[in-house]
């Protein structure tokens, strides 16, 4: 089970690893929070022990000034050997809504993406993958019908990344 | 077709409500239960004094900003809001469809509704896509002539999907029709549409496919929002109703106490298959199901609100000894939640065994029951016989996020919660499936226009025909 302690460590990491902001990640009124889920899938398919050694990292870099915790990041998760494989696997899940199985050999682009599992029929219909292409998931459109026709809005529109 | 004024037929229709049921009496209504009427704080139109919160005024905004910002306190927010408009719409009319400010909504056990007066969109989009009648005016088609009272209620949709936007639409809604346990009859529907809506289609001339094309913005239906010091009688805004009707039979089972009762014009059209002639016959139906989809200015994916009568999938509370389900019979070995047999046809009744088994997919929560509690409390302190007491909110959905840019790639506004059905009207749609469970935002974020736009949310003008007729 996880804490909301566990959940909050886990959004605050997952903004700086994905570049969308903690609120688009898990906003306050959702009806369905991905993010449970996520931590979820992350607590039961990987080591108890990595999983809460990352959320420690993380919450200890999170006492940082904003503006130096990506390097953070970047330098004791994503370059720590056991933890990197981890993180870069909560990419890809925040933004294809699958939980690769073979996390541990990232580096490797074809038995990396090999075997999947998505998380949830919930969680298939908000990869973040979408949101970044303003685009939405095959046979899943929150769009309005013809949006096709208009011009979308600014890239970097704050409400649209939830 | 013929033409009646609303305004002279009024009282023949109230007497012939007054004999509808049980307590089918006589005498002229009983005076007013309350006259010593104060009209509620801020009320636009004057409410009876204090029975609770019931009042005529519909809430005309959804912004619950200074309320404790958790999903649950907005969900309750949202809740009390379907509940307000609820019994507005169902407050006792006047004569003129308006609200009676000195009877309170079930003073009489049951009664004549405000919503009752509003428009169908049979007489808005013409066949013939001419503009339609004034507000206040009624056409029957003539199978329903002379059978009765000149301005009763005409029921007509067998399915939930009409015939003139199933051409549209297509099968893929996987709809069918609900059979009623009692009388093995098909359920019917009826779509009505309040005045900022009809003025916003007439002024608009969004009632035919040529005004459609020639209509180059967004559609945008007016907002309601909330009374202020500067703005005491603001726009109700749109509201679009969906009714479910069954009939109720004494004779057959049917507990009429139960049931919001009108006599209505049941009319089915002709079809081919199976070969149906047209027809039309007057009938007491009972109210089963009840959508309202208001727009507002908090909320421009609109707020969508569903009740049904508490006896659709299991017996409710208070029910008399012997009282069944609506459509759930628990001996019954006919599949849960299955259209009947094909062919479909609404003039026949179904044998016993072939009736609607519907269960509910997703249970009512316990906030909501005990928001239903409370009501129901209040409309059976009015009177101890209100049909409107064995009314229950299944829930209201509403935009978590309502402010996304509507080009955005999250539109809809994340409603909450992210799936809802009602028994009667999306019978068959119920559960949790993206895009294939019922979500009134999400399916409704499909509408359009004849000519292929975004029609805000309502499916209203995929209803609209060609200038002097589609074949012309
Ligand atoms: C699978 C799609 C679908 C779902 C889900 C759905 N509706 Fe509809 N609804 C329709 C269609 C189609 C119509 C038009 C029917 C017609 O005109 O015959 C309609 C009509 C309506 C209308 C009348 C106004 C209009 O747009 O034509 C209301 C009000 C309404 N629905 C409310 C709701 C509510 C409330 C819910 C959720 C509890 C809901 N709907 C769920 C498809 C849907």
């Amino acid at each position: 089970m996880s804490s909301n302690q566990d959940l909050t460590d886990f959004v605050g990491l997952s903004a700086i690893l994905t570049g969308f902001g903690a609120d688009d990640l898990n906003p306050q009124f959702s009806p369905a929070p991905v993010a449970v889920e996520y931590l979820q899938t992350l607590q039961s398919k990987v080591d108890a022990a990595l999983v809460s050694r990352m959320l420690s990292t993380y919450q200890t870099i999170s006492g940082l000034p904003p503006a130096e915790q990506p390097a953070a990041v970047q330098s004791q998760i994503l370059a720590d050997p056991q933890l990197g494989p981890v993180a870069r696997n909560v990419i890809r899940m925040w933004y294809l809504s699958i939980w690769y199985t073979d996390y541990s050999d990232p580096n490797n682009p074809v038995t990396g993406f090999s075997d999947g599992t998505v998380v949830s029929s919930n969680a298939y219909t908000k990869g973040l993958a979408w949101d970044a292409a303003q685009a939405h998931p095959m046979g899943y459109s929150e769009m309005h019908y013809g949006y096709w026709a208009t011009e979308p809005p600014p890239l970097d529109s704050p409400d649209d990344n939830s | 077709m013929m033409r009646f004024s609303r305004q002279t037929v009024r009282a023949i229709m109230l007497v012939s409500l007054a004999c509808v049921g049980t307590q089918c009496s006589q005498a002229p209504p009983p005076p007013p239960a309350n006259t010593g009427a104060t009209p509620a704080a801020g009320a636009a139109t004057a409410s009876p004094a204090a029975q609770g919160p019931l009042g005529s005024t519909l809430p005309g905004d959804a912004d619950f900003s200074d309320n404790p910002q958790t999903l649950q306190a907005l969900q309750h927010d949202f809740d009390v809001f379907s509940w307000q408009s609820f019994v507005a719409l169902n407050w006792t009319a006047l004569a003129d469809g308006s609200a009676d400010p000195q009877k309170v909504i079930g003073a009489d056990g049951d009664n004549r509704t405000v919503w009752d007066s509003y428009k169908e969109p049979y007489e808005v989009f013409l066949p013939d896509g001419s503009q339609p009648p004034p507000w206040g005016q009624q056409e029957l088609p003539a199978q329903c002539r002379n059978i009765g009272p000149a301005d009763g209620k005409l029921i007509q949709m067998t399915q939930k999907v009409s015939d003139d936007v199933l051409d549209v639409a297509g099968q893929p809604f996987g709809t069918g029709p609900l059979v009623d346990q009692q009388n093995g009859r098909y359920v019917r529907y009826e779509i009505r549409i309040n005045r900022d809506t009809y003025d916003y289609i007439v002024q608009n001339t969004l009632f035919n496919k040529e005004g459609q094309q020639a209509f180059t913005k967004l559609v945008q239906f007016p907002s309601g929002s909330s009374a202020t010091a500067q703005n005491p009688k603001p726009p109700v805004g749109a509201l679009v109703i969906k009714a479910a009707w069954k009939v109720v039979d004494p004779a057959q089972g049917d507990v009429p106490g139960r049931f919001h009762k009108v006599q209505a014009y049941v009319y089915t059209r002709a079809s081919d298959n199976p070969p149906t002639q047209p027809s039309c016959e007057l009938k007491t139906m009972g109210l089963v199901g009840f959508h309202i989809a208001h727009k507002t200015a908090s909320a421009p994916q609109w707020v969508w609100s569903t009740f049904e009568q508490v006896d659709n999938v299991r017996v409710g509370h208070d029910a008399p000894p012997g009282t069944k389900a609506n459509f759930h019979d628990p001996s019954s070995k006919y599949p849960a939640n299955t259209p009947p047999p094909r062919p479909w046809n609404p003039n026949v009744v179904l044998p016993p065994d072939k009736r609607s088994q519907v269960t509910r997919v997703i249970p009512i929560d316990d906030a909501t029951n005990a928001l239903n509690a409370q009501w129901q409390g209040w409309l059976r302190a009015v009177n101890k016989d209100s049909v409107w007491q064995y009314y229950e909110l299944v829930s209201t959905q509403w935009p978590t996020q309502p402010k996304n840019s509507p080009t955005g790639p999250k539109a809809a506004g994340e409603p909450a919660p992210v799936f809802l059905a009602n028994a009667t009207l999306e019978t068959y749609i119920q559960g949790k499936t993206p895009n294939v469970s019922s979500s009134c935002i999400m399916c409704h974020n499909n509408a359009t226009t004849t000519n292929s736009k975004f029609s805000d949310f309502t499916y209203l003008l995929e209803r609209a025909h060609k200038k002097g007729g589609d074949n012309r």
